[in-house]
């Protein structure tokens, strides 16, 4: 690599250009994530370097100038870790394109692979890898000290002997071993055979190699058929675990890690499922508490003195009292600003995943759905899509497409829209909050719970009838190790997800509030008034939901106003809350300046159509619908996948058990109250 | 047998799911060693490997209705998933 200041070859890539004399040599840091790369690269440098590289943060290279008396100069570079060579990952190409490049002038002069003691294996495989792209390089061994709490070991002289190469233990945070590193990246930058390492045959005293054939001739020399591609992988692992047989001592009496300790708990059999909704009750509770008040402050702001300075505007403009501010008071504000006071909520939700996520929970989360699951009957694969389900039933359904066996699809599909998406986690608050006041995080959380049992009971009824046989696929789970969350990494998801939230308000929703202004604003007909002009009782919305309003009797909701929301709840279920906003900004137009109004609204509907039962009406409502089709666009992605038959059967099958669920809640809680 | 081959055999003869943990221990290799043996695998295009990205979709409901398997971003913290796929075909 003669050019010093030559890019990187790729378009992700930061590099920080150093000078350096022509000549100066060039020598790579690589290994796995996390081993300690970076931090040996500012104890060798003195920079202050601070890059992670998981996904969603910039893809690196770190370059400094390295002078040491012994050394000399020496360009210094960081790469990001990598797992292999074999790159699955933008980082993971950006190192292989750098160590590997065809031209081997243009490689690292000497390619130091950094492996943790705690994962030697891991570091050995990228060693070998970089072995077979004959780059001269040496093995650096970090985190000896963690190892050696875990009761490993790492015999250097055993593992150099094995491997075929130079081996020093470091500690790159305290700096014990940086001399012995720095000596023998020296001594194998000299001309000769030193650093020049092999596999088998070699010898490296001090970090002095010699071989007595071509270490990397023979089966890793080229790669073939696919038995032969087997053959050569199988060839390199035998090789990693021959020298970690040979070098990794572990002591019987060894403590397991605290994230095996953990584990043990959070994905036993019995303990694991508990605490899973143990710590998602504290999630729903925080979320209300926390977030409630701000949501409420909001509230009271948009149907207050935001809609009072439209309408002052509209009015010295001389739209006042025209249908234009129907639209942009009734309409837009009340519909999709009222969704917009759900923004802290969500952001509050949003964050507490996200931190359950970035520590690993979540995957341990995941396991005990696929044991319950598998423990009803239900195909383990088929766990995924389910899982996905409850932050978007789309997404989900599109998911199936992994399921190999198509009964296994379509069971899947049909049981999606039952996950409780975070769509209609909107309205489980709105409606919780206003009838269950401290109680309303346990009662979102009721809702999830219902929502796994709704799979679960489904699911069965499905298997013993519609769906009898069907195979269980193998399939590999990979746990990531537990870690403390990243504050940059958490807000990152976090934003990630309300955005989403954000888009699907700024797009459906406008349209659908659009569309039930143009609906409440047309007189039924029969009814007297214009458009624009005629009470939304008297208006084609409110006649059409009042058709249907009947069916929902005898669950307690019989009310236009509840049966309208649900009717455009087919559209998106946080239109639910728009359509609400918009039929009692519009109903009682003079309530438009008392916070908090629409809740006192639904109070009084529910009351009214329950026959003075509210609660029993409430949890009927949340139950219906948790179970009633989730939006179009999961119908269209269902249409897609399982044909127009089956979708419309799920669809029948959904409202079918939403209704007799709901009919039942609210016929029993009326007995109990 | 060989560390890769009996890995596959693992995988290939599990009922349902397995976790890298209960295939060290039904072939008696380290689980890091497991882990070498699976990214090979995986390389060899003998396993597909997909990060379950358990979050909505980055632009909403809908956003990815073509998403061969799960949408939204698979963070540090995600689940990762293995499953066997058919060896190439020969010639």
């Amino acid at each position: 690599m003669n050019d010093q200041r030559a890019a990187v070859p790729s378009c992700h890539a930061d590099v920080v250009a150093v000078d350096a004399p022509p000549g100066t040599p060039v020598v790579a840091l690589v290994g796995n994530p996390n081993v300690g790369k970076s931090t040996l690269f500012n104890r060798l440098t003195g920079s202050g370097r601070d890059v992670g590289n998981w996904p969603g943060t910039t893809v690196a290279v770190g370059r400094a100038l390295w002078t040491d008396e012994d050394l000399g100069q020496a360009v210094l570079l960081d790469l990001p870790g990598a797992v292999s060579l074999d790159p699955q990952s933008p980082d993971e190409e950006l190192t292989r394109d750098l160590v590997s490049r065809p031209d081997p002038r243009d490689r690292p002069d000497l390619v130091v692979v950094v492996a943790s003691a705690v994962h030697l294996a891991r570091g050995l495989y990228l060693l070998r890898q970089v072995l077979e792209a004959e780059v001269p390089c040496l093995l650096a061994v970090t985190m000896g000290d963690v190892a050696s709490r875990r009761g490993i070991t790492v015999d250097a002289d055993e593992l150099a002997a094995a491997a075929g190469v130079p081996v020093v233990v470091v500690d790159p945070r305290r700096g014990a071993g940086a001399r012995d590193l720095v000596r023998a990246v020296a001594l194998s930058l000299q001309p000769g055979p030193a650093g020049l390492c092999g596999v088998d045959g070699c010898t490296c005293p001090r970090g002095d190699c010699s071989c007595d054939h071509d270490p990397l001739a023979g089966p890793v020399a080229a790669a073939g058929t696919d038995d032969e591609a087997l053959a050569r992988a199988e060839e390199r692992f035998a090789w990693v675990a021959g020298a970690t047989a040979v070098s990794v001592h572990r002591r019987h009496d060894a403590r397991d890690t605290w994230s095996d300790r953990l584990d043990r708990v959070t994905t036993a059999p019995v303990v694991g499922p508990l605490v899973f909704l143990a710590v998602m009750w504290v999630v729903f509770q925080l979320t209300t508490t926390v977030a409630a008040p701000l949501q409420e402050w909001l509230d009271a702001l948009v149907s207050g003195p935001v809609s009072a300075a439209a309408t002052r505007l509209l009015d010295a403009v001389g739209l006042g009292g025209t249908w234009v501010q129907g639209l942009v008071v009734d309409g837009l504000i009340a519909g999709v600003g009222m969704l917009l006071t759900f923004v802290p909520l969500m952001a509050v939700m949003f964050a507490l995943l996200s931190l359950l996520e970035d520590s690993g929970y979540l995957a341990r989360a995941a396991v005990v759905t696929d044991r319950s699951m598998r423990a009803i009957g239900l195909p383990g694969r088929a766990f995924l899509p389910l899982v996905v389900g409850f932050g978007c039933n789309v997404p989900a359904i599109s998911g199936t497409r992994v399921l190999p066996d198509a009964r296994q699809r379509l069971l899947t599909v049909l049981l999606v829209p039952f996950t409780s998406c975070t769509a209609r986690l909107t309205v489980y608050v709105l409606v919780a909050t206003t009838f269950f006041g401290d109680r309303a995080g346990t009662v979102v959380f009721a809702m999830y719970v219902v929502s796994i049992l709704f799979v679960i009971v489904v699911g069965r009824l499905l298997r013993s009838t519609l769906l009898r046989r069907m195979p269980d696929d193998p399939l590999v789970l990979d746990l990531p190790p537990y870690q403390l969350p990243m504050l940059r990494l958490v807000a990152a998801g976090s934003w990630r997800r309300l955005r989403g939230f954000l888009r699907t308000a700024s797009g459906i929703i406008v349209v659908t509030v659009i569309v039930v202004w143009a609906l409440s604003a047309t007189p039924a007909p029969g009814s007297s008034g214009t458009f624009g002009q005629v009470p939304v009782q008297d208006s084609v919305y409110a006649a059409t939901a009042g058709a249907v309003a009947p069916v929902f009797d005898p669950a307690g909701f019989g009310s236009w106003e509840s049966t309208s929301a649900l009717m455009v709840g087919f559209v998106a279920k946080e239109a639910i809350i728009s359509s609400w906003a918009q039929t009692f900004a519009t109903a009682e137009p003079q309530a438009a300046d008392t916070p908090g109004s629409l809740g006192d609204a639904l109070q009084i509907s529910f009351t009214e159509s329950s026959g003075g039962y509210p609660i029993p009406a409430v949890l009927a409502f949340l139950v219906f619908l948790l179970a009633y089709t989730p939006c179009v666009a999961t119908l269209a992605a269902q249409r897609r996948e399982v044909g127009l038959r089956w979708t419309l059967t799920g669809v029948g099958i959904q409202l079918v058990i939403a209704w007799t669920v709901a009919v039942v809640v609210f016929q029993v809680g009326r007995l109990i109250a | 047998m060989s560390g890769l081959q009996q890995v596959l055999d693992v995988v290939a003869a599990s009922d349902g799911t397995t976790t890298v943990d209960g295939i060290a221990e039904r072939t008696g290799l380290d689980p890091d060693l497991v882990r070498v043996a699976l990214h090979q695998l995986v390389a060899l295009g003998r396993l597909g490997r997909d990060g379950v990205a358990l979050s909505c979709p980055d632009d909403g409901c809908g956003g990815c209705t073509s998403s061969a398997t799960t949408c939204g971003t698979a963070g540090r913290g995600s689940l990762v998933t293995l499953t066997l796929r058919p060896p190439a075909p020969r010639g």
